[in-house]
């Protein structure tokens, strides 16, 4: 009789965690087919370069204000949609930069089959083997900030290696971010799929830009 | 220039809505477990290396 209730609670469990990592991929697939569609729409109307800092901008307040009030509720998923929507619109400027380049569509789609290789790769190392990654929190985290504090003064003192050191450095730590975000879904740490979904999105997004970015530099004449 | 100083402080603002986020994963992270490391290292080994073909091919 407790070997049933322990098993009953286990498939319980394992029935919970998948529920969370499908309906946490089927929400990322839908909003990163929304993403790209705003990212054509602002590549098509040639938006200013303004429009990254504005976009990015409200997405990130949505991010940290809004979704955490309403990351419980269908409300959420609303949310979600619009915050990838403006990360793709905010895209629009860039690709257009990079689109001008000598071979600008091979780039672009270089770094969108590359990210796209190595999120489903790392996604699927984590989830195969079922490792726990929490143990790379700490690093992950202050790597980040250490970028981010890189980041910020390099945007005055503009050090084209510096420049590419840090997304290199992005690749690395979003490479990380997937195998933590993913092992924390399937291990326990994780139980919102909304939540899940925005973090597994931040990764493919800014490994994209660093990837565009590194691929842009080895490209340009 | 506007654009710049906007830029910094949208990520100065990041860096300072992560840093309780960083500072409790620091202090609460589990500690790693024999062979955690190099199951960490070998994809991200795999990464860099794809990262590098395709700014070869490119």
């Amino acid at each position: 009789m407790q070997n049933n209730v322990i098993t009953g609670a286990n498939a319980e469990s394992i029935l919970s965690t998948n529920k969370l990592i499908r309906n946490t991929y089927i929400l990322l697939s839908i909003t990163l087919l929304f993403s790209a569609f705003t990212a054509a729409i602002s590549v098509l109307l040639r938006m200013p370069p303004s429009t990254y800092l504005f976009s990015i901008g409200g997405a990130f307040l949505l991010m940290w204000f809004v979704l955490p009030k309403t990351a419980n509720s269908t409300s959420g998923i609303g949310v979600v949609f619009l915050i990838t929507g403006l990360l793709g619109f905010s895209l629009g400027p860039i690709l257009n930069m990079y689109l001008a380049l000598p071979n600008g569509p091979q780039i672009v789609a270089t770094a969108l089959g590359g990210t796209g290789i190595i999120f489903l790769g790392l996604s699927g190392y984590a989830l195969t083997t079922k490792k726990d990654f929490s143990f790379l929190g700490g690093f992950l985290f202050v790597g980040f900030l250490v970028v981010l504090g890189a980041a910020i003064l390099n945007i005055f003192m503009t050090i084209p290696a510096l420049s590419l050191a840090l997304s290199a450095a992005i690749v690395m730590l979003m490479s990380g971010f997937i195998l933590f975000d993913t092992s924390r879904m399937i291990n326990g740490g994780i139980d919102n799929y909304v939540l899940a979904t925005i973090q597994l999105y931040m990764n493919i997004f800014n490994l994209f830009i660093s990837l565009l970015h590194l691929l842009g530099f080895s490209r340009s004449d | 220039m506007w654009l710049k100083i906007g830029t910094a402080l949208l990520l100065g603002m990041m860096f300072f809505i992560m840093l309780p986020h960083a500072k409790d994963w620091l202090q609460n992270s589990p500690e790693a477990k024999p062979g955690d490391w190099l199951s960490f290292l070998v994809p991200l080994g795999c990464v860099a290396g794809l990262v590098i073909l395709l700014m070869l091919a490119v």
